[in-house]
């Protein structure tokens, strides 16, 4: 017998398994569409970040008109909203026009005061638009005693 | 003995791996959610109110008062608008206002609450505008414009006929068409005095007097803010005190 077909070659209790370790195919398979959906889910966490964010960003637009008395006279009333990004008030010109910008979008309360009364007007604003509300009449003869 | 040591490698792995999905999952929804305004944080507490015990409610717990035994106490007096007058004090335990004239209670922040003004006592100084409003959900500004709500009893007088109404403030301004408005009661006895009360309870507005609802109204312009007081330029006032309370499970 040949020396290379001894049995002693052939010693199973030192035997090596040559068997692949690396884990079946179904496992690395499983391995890749779970870093896929990892991958795909951070992606989607990045874009909510990123729509969060600009959702809560202010946006701003403009609100025009003219302010007279009941007999039609241009009237020197302040002119302002009230609520968020509302810090700035504006008074007509000599003819009754007045322009109040950087107002925060959204439904607004516009308040027209005179003779401490305010007299509401409700407007809708749009991004980077200008709502004109018309001649707002203001009754002067209401007074707060 | 290498083997087992290696799948429990790969084990470990695939369970931190899975913690990090889970926590981008929670993460997506959380985000989401909060794009289409859900608060999240409500969500849970009321989650948690579902499976645990409700919370007991309180009674009606003090929030604030103020007796005047001690002066005006943490009360300034303001000028609103017209109101040019800063006559208050206090004489014999009591508040005592001139007329058109306004205090307010800075540094404080309430949301839902019960505001009353004890044994209010009003005296005419004209024939009309004979009344006191009280301030509420306020905020003065810069001392000068004050912005939220006013609950106004104007009495009856000669030239008056006599209004309660609910009006929203802004920067001073007394926004028209006020809330509501009502006709004082005609049988109420003015000359006597009389308790006066507001409720604010989210958008739900309410004035009583000597307990009874005169009037309500709808709006929720303002949130929360501090409280206030003033006479109208017909009459002069007087209040022995000021409280105001949490709104209890009652």
């Amino acid at each position: 017998m040949p020396l290379v077909d001894s049995p002693s070659f052939e010693d199973p209790g030192t035997k090596l398994d040559l068997e692949d370790n690396s884990p079946p195919e179904g496992d690395s398979q499983q391995a890749m569409t779970l870093r896929v959906i990892a991958a795909l889910l951070a992606v989607a966490v990045v874009a909510l970040l990123f729509l969060n964010i600009s959702a809560g960003a202010e946006r701003y637009g403009t609100i025009t008109g003219v302010v007279q008395d009941l007999e039609g006279n241009p009237l020197q009333a302040e002119v302002f909203v009230i609520g968020v990004g509302s810090d700035n008030s504006v008074f007509p010109d000599a003819n009754g026009a007045f322009t109040l910008q950087n107002v925060v979008v959204g439904d607004r309360e516009l308040i027209v005061g005179y003779n401490g009364i305010g007299q509401s007007v409700r407007v809708n604003v749009a991004t980077n638009a200008t709502a004109d509300v018309g001649t707002i009449s203001v009754d002067t003869a209401l007074e707060d005693g | 003995m290498m083997d087992k040591r290696l799948k429990t490698l790969s084990s470990g792995q695939s369970l931190v791996e899975y913690a990090f999905l889970l926590a981008l999952v929670g993460l997506v929804a959380i985000l989401s959610l909060q794009l289409y305004g859900v608060a999240v944080w409500d969500m849970l507490a009321r989650v948690t109110v579902v499976f645990g015990d409700a919370p007991e409610e309180d009674s009606d717990s003090v929030l604030y008062s103020e007796d005047f035994n001690d002066g005006l106490g943490d009360w300034v007096s303001v000028n609103w608008g017209r109101r040019s007058s800063e006559n208050w004090a206090t004489e014999g335990g009591r508040l005592v206002a001139d007329r058109f004239a306004g205090i307010f209670l800075p540094g404080e922040e309430f949301d839902d609450f019960r505001y009353s003004v004890d044994d209010v006592d009003l005296t005419a100084t004209d024939d009309r505008w004979q009344g006191a409003s009280l301030f509420f959900r306020a905020d003065n500004g810069d001392g000068e414009d004050i912005s939220g709500y006013s609950f106004r009893i104007q009495r009856p007088s000669e030239n008056d006929p006599g209004r309660i109404y609910i009006s929203e403030w802004a920067n001073g301004y007394q926004v028209s068409p006020w809330l509501e408005e009502v006709e004082a009661p005609p049988d109420f006895d003015w000359e006597g005095s009389y308790d006066i009360e507001v409720v604010a309870n989210g958008s739900r507005l309410e004035g009583y007097i000597d307990g009874e609802l005169v009037i309500t109204a709808e709006d929720d312009t303002y949130n929360s803010g501090s409280v206030g007081l003033y006479t109208h330029s017909g009459s002069s006032l007087t209040a022995e005190g000021l409280e105001v309370s949490s709104l209890g499970a009652n």
